[in-house]
């Protein structure tokens, strides 16, 4: 198998505290819900329309600012779909390329390594992505605590979080 | 007297202890529309007359009708339990002798476990003061009187004291009885109506007198009688015709007055209709931006992610993967050109032995033979083993199954990423490629947004001004915009009911006409029956009677026409003085005599009627008239005794008008106290008037209404910032 595919039938996780700051942001999707549209996501003062919207919106905030923060050993982590169903599947793809030059992974000796050790990297490659998650959710925690109008007052908010240093 | 200055406490919208105080001039208390004007109109008029101007039923009601309308609801709201005072007091200065009045009206409430029990009665005190003396509380009834006729003599009220939404009715010329006020008020035109009256009674009376002789000295006693019925039924009918006639002449000026006043409205209503046009559109306009910025609304977080935008600030990242990828290739290139160099020397040596003998020549088991025999058959030589013919021997065993290898026969590693990583690789030099738009991309993004909310902020504004105009329009000539649609409808039914009438009324005259031809043949009849000399002394009471009659009435005439000129002349001089400003046609003032009534009209210098006149016009014409009720009187110096008071007299004025307006009447009255919205944006309008040339300039007050935003929804909170501005 590709090793793209592979790494993209894993389903990255986060800690599950920040499961609630989420869906503050993102309208509950599937079954609980039903499908929230555009207008409605709007009219809730919601910015993202799946909880994996703001996953990658986190993790790319994380490794601009390379702010990683592993996810400690024995949190309670909740996950969810497989990085495969992200859409638009450029940016999860994106993502996947920086999680790799973030790792620092030499690529030629990762085609030569046995099978076992491949999926090894891969799952590293998983973390790595979970640890900027869970930096990039660390930034909003704190920005909110902050300044608790900043995400409500300012339609813009998560645009302006990105340039911010 | 002059009102020297007014002191509100806690009256309507003047909560707590505000004061205004005038000079000679033209004082003007600017705001907007809410911001306390008329209530300081209503102030003066509450301590006056005990009653306020009631803005729903549009008539004034008397203070118990309205007493949870008097007191500051700001006064009611904060006031702890107890009492609760609401005062207005006027202070009048009589120029003459320096003695100073002051008129208070109180209104008490109270207010027990937050509930409010109003007082039944206002009460109002007088106080006069002599100039160097201590001021004394007049209890004298008729010194009231007297006071109050010095601060405003009855006659002239509603001439020097009015709303600008009275003014139609004040000046209606066609209505009998307005007509009749004003030239009462210059001269007591019914003294002459009752002169005539009484001589018309003593003309009737001598003639009957007359006669009776006439018939007790007929030689044809019976035909006389019968003349004498014939006679009686001839004047029965003419009174019934001219009864008719008056009732047609009654509904013909009720017909002309509506279709006078739905004229004036006319315009008015195309105003509304126009602007109910354009609200319409600019309306359809708002909701198409409306949407439009919705959907920029909508989408734009969605472009986070369609358009790439959470990605800006990364291109480092992909820099550093092509790093990777660039390594990868190279390291990839490497081990294949390894491969390449150890695949050339394989295949090299395979070559080699393939041009020694052919592939199984010898056969393989006479090889094998060899090898066990340590002997080359084919040379018969010795091939010790581990010697080199031994070995060259050997060589030839697997010689078959060695072929000459491909590059793409050869694994370069043990997996084959590469079309992960030529993926992952081309995907970022697209995103890279957006990425270096995305700052212009939002930044058009936000500024479409931007234009949008501007445009959609512009369309408010204007709706908004067009409804407060609209509003305004409404509110000024009570035409809704379904009104406005009728007006023309209406006009039409009311034109034609005219002409209606005035067909009956020629068939009318005609027939009274005849009737009376009849009357004077039946007189003449009853004469020539008479046989001898009637009385000459009788003969002659009835002439005498008839010239006294006729001379009444056409003195009466002569004097009513002579106050028309008057008030027609000093109209026009008011209305020169207004207009001389502003551009447009201006006109002649014309009290035109219809049907023994007088209306105003616009006419050019050929006595033309000059017709389409827009609604400042016709209050212009009504100003001017009702400026000259009181500045014709001249003998009486009303002008210069008694101090103008108006409320909104301007509304409909254009800004040349407004200021003209000001100017003449500062140069008519001593003293005038006018409140007015027209200053209040217009910054140019109000520089003029306070740095204006000709305006003979009293105090300028501008009052706004002081309320917290959050308390907007109600009164509680309400009270007034008054700024001197001179």
């Amino acid at each position: 198998m590709d090793l793209l595919e592979k790494i993209k039938l894993r389903e990255p996780e986060y800690d599950a505290k920040y499961y609630d700051m989420i869906l503050d942001y993102t309208i509950e999707q599937g079954a609980k819900m039903g499908t929230a549209g555009e207008e409605e996501k709007w009219k809730q003062g919601k910015y993202f329309s799946t909880r994996y919207e703001m996953y990658m919106y986190a993790t790319l905030l994380g490794m601009k600012r390379d702010y990683s923060l592993p996810i400690e050993k024995g949190t309670d982590k909740k996950s969810f779909i497989k990085i495969d169903s992200w859409k638009p599947s450029e940016i999860a793809d994106y993502i996947i390329m920086c999680a790799i030059a973030k790792s620092n992974l030499d690529l030629f000796e990762l085609e030569n390594t046995e099978e076992a050790e491949v999926d090894k990297k891969i799952t590293e490659l998983k973390s790595t992505i979970e640890s900027y998650a869970n930096g990039g959710f660390d930034i909003i925690r704190s920005k909110k605590e902050e300044d608790e109008a900043y995400f409500l007052e300012n339609d813009n908010s998560f645009l302006d979080l990105l340039d911010e240093k | 007297m002059i009102l020297q200055s007014i002191d509100l406490d806690n009256f309507m919208c003047y909560y707590g202890e505000n004061r205004f105080e005038f000079t000679e001039g033209i004082n003007v208390i600017i705001g907007d529309n809410g911001y306390g004007k008329s209530k300081l109109y209503d102030a003066i008029y509450w301590v006056m007359y005990d009653q306020v101007f009631d803005t729903s039923s549009k008539e004034f009601k008397p203070t118990k009708q309205l007493n949870n309308t008097i007191i500051s609801d700001r006064a009611l709201h904060e006031a702890e339990d107890g009492q609760i005072q609401c005062s207005v007091t006027l202070t009048f200065i009589d120029k003459r002798n320096e003695n100073t009045y002051t008129l208070q009206r109180q209104l008490k409430a109270t207010k027990e476990n937050g509930e409010i029990n109003f007082g039944s009665k206002s009460s109002r005190r007088v106080t006069k003061k002599k100039a160097y003396l201590t001021a004394q509380v007049v209890d004298n009834n008729e010194e009231i009187e007297r006071i109050e006729k010095k601060i405003i003599p009855e006659n002239i009220r509603h001439y020097m004291w009015f709303q600008g939404e009275q003014i139609e009715k004040l000046i209606d010329f066609r209505d009998n009885e307005t007509l009749t006020q004003a030239i009462n008020v210059l001269s007591d035109i019914s003294n002459f109506d009752n002169i005539s009256e009484r001589t018309e009674a003593l003309y009737s009376q001598v003639k009957n007198e007359l006669k009776k002789k006439q018939r007790s000295l007929s030689k044809d006693k019976e035909k006389s009688d019968s003349l004498e019925d014939d006679r009686k039924q001839l004047e029965r009918k003419l009174a019934e015709l001219k009864g008719q006639l008056k009732e047609a002449e009654e509904n013909s000026r009720k017909a002309e007055q509506k279709s006078s006043q739905l004229l004036n409205k006319l315009e008015d209503a195309q105003r509304i209709r126009e602007l109910d046009d354009k609200r319409k559109a600019v309306e359809k306009d708002f909701n198409n931006v409306h949407q439009q910025l919705n959907n920029e609304q909508l989408t734009f977080h969605k472009k986070m992610f369609t358009n790439s935008w959470l990605l800006k600030g990364t291109e480092e990242l992909f820099e550093n993967f092509s790093e990777q990828y660039s390594k990868y290739e190279e390291d990839r290139l490497n081990k294949k050109a390894e491969i390449k160099a150890k695949l050339a020397v394989e295949n090299e040596l395979i070559k080699e032995l393939q041009t020694r003998l052919p592939v199984n020549v010898p056969e393989p088991i006479y090889v094998q033979q060899m090898l066990k025999e340590q002997r080359c058959l084919v040379c018969n030589r010795e091939a010790k083993e581990g010697s080199d013919a031994y070995k060259s021997i050997e060589s030839l065993v697997n010689r078959s199954k060695k072929e000459i290898k491909e590059l793409s026969d050869v694994e370069i590693a043990k997996h084959d990423f590469s079309n992960s990583f030529k993926s992952l690789y081309h995907n970022g030099l697209n995103q890279e490629k957006i990425i270096s738009r995305v700052d212009e991309d939002i930044h058009n993004t936000l500024i479409r947004t931007q234009e949008l909310l501007d445009r959609k902020g512009e369309l408010r504004e204007e709706l908004d001004e067009i409804t407060a105009e609209m509003e305004n329009i409404v509110i000024e000539t009570s035409i809704d915009t379904d009104q406005a649609k009728n007006i023309i409808n209406d006009l039409r039914a009311q034109n034609k009911y005219a002409e209606r009438f005035n067909v009956d009324i020629g068939y009318l005259n005609n027939q009274i006409k005849e009737v009376e031809k009849k009357l004077k043949k039946l007189e003449k009849d009853y004469e020539d029956l008479v046989v001898g000399d009637v009385d000459k002394g009788l003969i002659k009471k009835v002439d005498l009677c008839e010239e006294l009659y006729n001379a009444a009435t056409s003195t009466r005439d002569r004097v009513f026409k002579r106050l028309i000129d008057t008030l027609e002349e000093e109209a026009n001089k008011h209305y020169l003085s207004m207009t001389q400003d502003n551009l447009s046609v201006r006109g002649i003032i014309k009290l035109r005599e219809y049907n023994g009534n007088y209306t105003p009209e616009l006419v050019d210098e050929n006595d033309n009627q000059l017709l389409q006149l827009n609604t400042g016009n016709i209050i212009l014409i009504k100003l001017a008239t009702i400026m000259a009720i009181i500045s014709a009187r001249k003998s009486t110096r009303d002008t210069a005794l008694y101090t103008l008071i108006s409320d909104a007299p301007m509304s409909a004025l254009g800004d040349d008008y407004t200021i003209g307006f000001c100017k003449t009447v500062s140069q008519t009255y001593r003293q005038s106290i006018i409140m007015s919205k027209e200053f209040y944006k217009n910054e140019d309008l109000r520089r003029e008037l306070l740095n204006g040339n000709n305006i003979n300039l009293g105090k300028v007050y501008m009052i706004t209404p002081n309320l917290p935003d959050s308390e907007r929804t109600n009164r509680k909170k309400l009270s007034t910032n008054i700024k001197p501005l001179n």
